[in-house]
């Protein structure tokens, strides 16, 4: 007999809520409390960021504010991702133990589904990579795990019908992201379902197919059932002390007037300052360099305050940072100054317009 | 011995913990009860400002991924995804603990 999970569609469309209800239901699934249960979710125009990134460094967040787009961090890793009702999500929940194998082999088979969901659509995907799902070279399915104890969730996301343009407009990675890619930006590295059949799609039948697909592929009994009163009082409270917080949701950084990056041996390096005139005022140092001593960052960064950025350069140069983070920070320093900051206001300013 | 030369254990646990994630707490901080002189705790919470920057391979390992918990010895992966015993510390401590005494 197949296990029986449950089907969760509860409706929550606001970012903040919905966040706070997986927190609920990996909590109490992983308590013995909750049932293993797939839910099924739509939100409205987010961007969710993810655990360790700087919300301002990924997100136009003033274009985000301005059009009512909300920005919230999710509990996993990964990159910055902008969704709206027109795609869905699901979180898959259940004990480890149900399905021991690798997590490899997890991203595999929970993408399985996705790819006969395209099928269905007489579009081919393939699975690529860790975790990504791909029409030729455009991802239309991204995923994610988090390991909670003895309980195990696997997200992903699906686009179907997506605003491009909108997507486009409220991320703003580093230029440096694309690289080493062919598309230039999230645009012309993702796609939708609806524009690989050339017509819009109706979403409520793309997740019909979907979870019949999950079923058969996961070899289980779906059952609808709805939140428990425990989930939503649990899911209350996390709203409440995390989700809805700016402190979660932006951390502590503030705006800075000049934010450049370039590509270190090591990870990519970047570096804001606040300018006052000719002199730096505040820097901060962030990237996906690995450092041993975060100390050390934090008292190169006090070192900063007051220099000019040739002096800075000098600090910089002196400080016990791996040599390629070095060169690449003294660089940027160089590209750091009043005209910088000056000629980054007025273009952010063109683009809105 | 002085704050440098302490042994360090990182737990990395949810934000706010769990009752399992105050087991880790629990258990980590038995050792630092056992072990004054030479062991220190840091614990990361999901999502919180770092009290501290992580050891090289915790902060890869964040980087990586999300397991809750995670836990460290000296910069060595202990356990993730699970309550460590006492054992399993006081063992990854009296490891990392050798070659000091050893000098």
């Amino acid at each position: 007999m197949s296990p029986e999970w449950r089907l969760l569609r509860d409706g929550i469309t606001d970012a903040h809520h919905h966040f706070a209800v997986e927190e609920a239901l990996v909590r109490l699934v992983d308590e013995g409390l909750s049932p293993p249960t797939l839910r099924l979710r739509q939100v409205r125009r987010t961007v969710f960021v993810g655990v360790f990134q700087d919300t301002w460094a990924e997100v136009d967040v003033d274009y985000c504010r301005e059009y009512g787009i909300k920005i919230v961090r999710r509990a996993n890793a990964g990159g910055a991702v902008y969704h709206d009702a027109g795609s869905f999500c699901y979180s898959a929940f259940f004990p480890r133990a149900a399905f021991p194998q690798s997590e490899e082999k997890l991203y595999r088979l929970f993408a399985a589904p996705v790819i006969r969901t395209c099928a269905d659509y007489g579009v081919t995907a393939h699975f690529h990579g860790r975790n990504d799902v791909l029409v030729g070279e455009r991802k239309i399915y991204g995923s994610a795990q988090i390991a909670w104890y003895d309980t195990f969730v696997q997200s992903g996301t699906f686009l179907v019908n997506m605003d491009f343009d909108v997507m486009d407009r409220t991320l703003t990675p580093p230029a440096l992201k694309f690289a080493d890619k062919p598309a230039r930006s999230v645009k012309e590295r993702v796609t939708s379902l609806a524009r690989e059949v050339g017509r819009e799609l109706d979403t409520d039948k793309v997740i019909e197919r979907f979870t019949a697909n999950f079923t058969q592929v996961l070899g289980i009994v779906l059952m609808p059932g709805d939140l428990t009163p425990e989930e939503r009082e649990l899911a209350d409270e996390l709203l409440a002390v995390k989700y809805s917080t700016d402190e979660w949701n932006f951390g502590t950084r503030q705006a800075y007037g000049a934010m450049v990056s370039a590509r270190a041996k090591g990870g990519i390096v970047s570096l804001f300052a606040d300018m006052d005139g000719g002199t730096i005022r505040e820097a901060r140092i962030r990237g996906d360099f690995l450092v041993s001593d975060r100390a050390t960052l934090e008292q190169l960064e006090r070192a900063l305050a007051g220099c000019r950025p040739k002096e800075a350069q000098v600090v910089v140069q002196a400080a016990e940072l791996p040599p390629d983070v070095r060169e690449t920070l003294a660089r940027l320093l160089a590209e750091v100054g009043p005209e910088k900051e000056e000629a980054a206001r007025p273009a952010e300013t063109d683009k809105d317009g | 011995m002085s704050l440098d030369e302490k042994v360090t254990l990182e737990a990395y646990v949810a934000r706010p913990p769990t009752r399992k994630c105050r087991q880790v707490i629990a258990v980590m901080e038995e050792m630092v009860r056992r072990y004054p002189d030479q062991v220190r705790l840091v614990v990361f919470e999901g999502g919180a400002e770092w009290p501290e920057e992580p050891s090289r391979a915790l902060r890869y390992a964040l980087h990586k991924g999300s397991t809750v918990p995670m836990c460290y010895v000296d910069g060595k992966f202990l356990v993730g995804g699970k309550v460590p015993t006492l054992d399993e510390v006081e063992r990854g401590i009296k490891s990392a603990l050798e070659p000091v005494e050893g000098r």
